[in-house]
């Protein structure tokens, strides 16, 4: 049939070979890399969101002894969204590489949604309790003037003293 | 090798095969030539020999990713995943969308799919046939897809969610959407089945 013949002349006068495994494989391992890359770091973000969270004691004075009203703005106003973002779009990257290896599409969404999202808290608490997450923000704060007034409004302050 | 021992080799004894002489390609090619065709033909509205362009390209795939090949993995649904890439690459460079076919229906998908509907068969096969064909053609191409996989071309549950690439769970979800859709074209157009 002609079908035939064509794709034949087609092989034969292009010189088409069929690509090398080992090129399968190396795309595999780059996928998994990058998923494992976007892993550590939503998990950094995770630190990073603890040691803000951990240390926000001002924040925490004021709402359980001074402006219990405020309460919901204040606690509202000191979620870390830079590193809430940055957590979320590692985690989506972490997912689409996953889609990107071998057998990755057979894991449903929710369910690497909850690994990934687990793995990131249980990783940034473990680098939280080892500094890391402390050490990124006092890193970012001394570099950035403007990431210290986005993330730091409220525990930068000094505490007041107690009576 | 004597031609009747190749038509005696299975899949993956042909793809060995195919990765150490390109010319037992062709069983791979005979083999799969009209079942790819005819999927194209369902799923497309493109002419004859523009059909024939795409399948050829389709095959090139198939043999330049040979290697890729998931041993693990049913061979025909891996060639339907070149073959479903393709064609939907093929709508993104056309910028088309699949509209018009006229595909064969047999008694038998007929039979499935207006028991599956919960359809009561009032109608002259002829009739229902191009009935259903033209209902199907009003779906979106994911639906249209999945639900021409799974009763044009008999595909497994499995065996979709290998070729589209999405988990067996989604498939499920997209079939039932598929029908749900299917129903409401029935209700919407007034169509008598």
């Amino acid at each position: 049939m002609n079908l035939e013949k064509n794709i034949l002349n087609k092989i034969k006068t292009q010189k088409i070979k069929p690509r090398a495994k080992w090129l399968f494989s190396l795309k595999n391992i780059i996928a998994w890399l990058l998923g494992i890359i976007s892993l550590i770091i939503s998990s950094l973000s995770m630190s990073v969101i603890i040691h803000i969270i951990n240390n926000n004691n001002y924040l925490f004075f004021r709402v359980n002894h001074q402006h219990q009203h405020y309460s919901m703005q204040l606690i509202l106003k000191s979620i870390p969204y830079l590193w809430l973002i940055s957590l979320i779009i590692f985690i989506i990257i972490f997912r689409y590489t996953l889609k990107q290896t071998k057998d990755g599409y057979k894991i449903e969404i929710s369910k690497i949604i909850i690994i990934s999202a687990g793995l990131s808290i249980i990783l940034g608490y473990l680098f939280y309790i080892q500094g890391i997450g402390t050490n990124i923000d006092n890193s970012f704060s001394h570099k950035s003037h403007l990431y210290r007034n986005i993330m730091r409004p409220c525990h930068m302050k000094q505490m007041p003293k107690m009576k | 090798m004597k031609e009747t021992d190749y038509f005696n080799k299975n899949d993956k004894e042909l793809v060995k095969l195919s990765l150490q002489n390109s010319e037992s390609f062709l069983y791979i090619v005979q083999r799969y030539e009209k079942p790819l065709m005819r999927y194209i033909k369902r799923i497309t509205n493109l002419r004859l020999e523009d059909a024939e362009d795409l399948l050829q390209e389709i095959f090139i795939k198939i043999y330049i990713n040979l290697n890729d090949f998931n041993p693990n993995l049913k061979f025909s649904s891996w060639i339907y995943r070149i073959a479903h890439n393709e064609v939907i690459s093929n709508f993104r460079k056309l910028r088309i969308r699949p509209q018009k076919v006229d595909a064969e229906i047999n008694t038998e998908i007929l039979k499935k799919i207006t028991s599956d509907l919960n359809l009561e068969k009032k109608l002259d096969q002829k009739i229902l046939q191009t009935k259903i064909m033209y209902i199907i053609n009003k779906l979106d191409i994911k639906y249209k897809e999945v639900i021409i996989l799974k009763y044009l071309e008999n595909k497994s549950y499995q065996e979709i969610s290998d070729i589209i690439k999405k988990p067996k769970n989604s498939v499920g979800i997209l079939i039932k959407r598929a029908k749900i859709k299917l129903n409401n074209i029935i209700k919407d157009e007034n169509i008598n089945i």
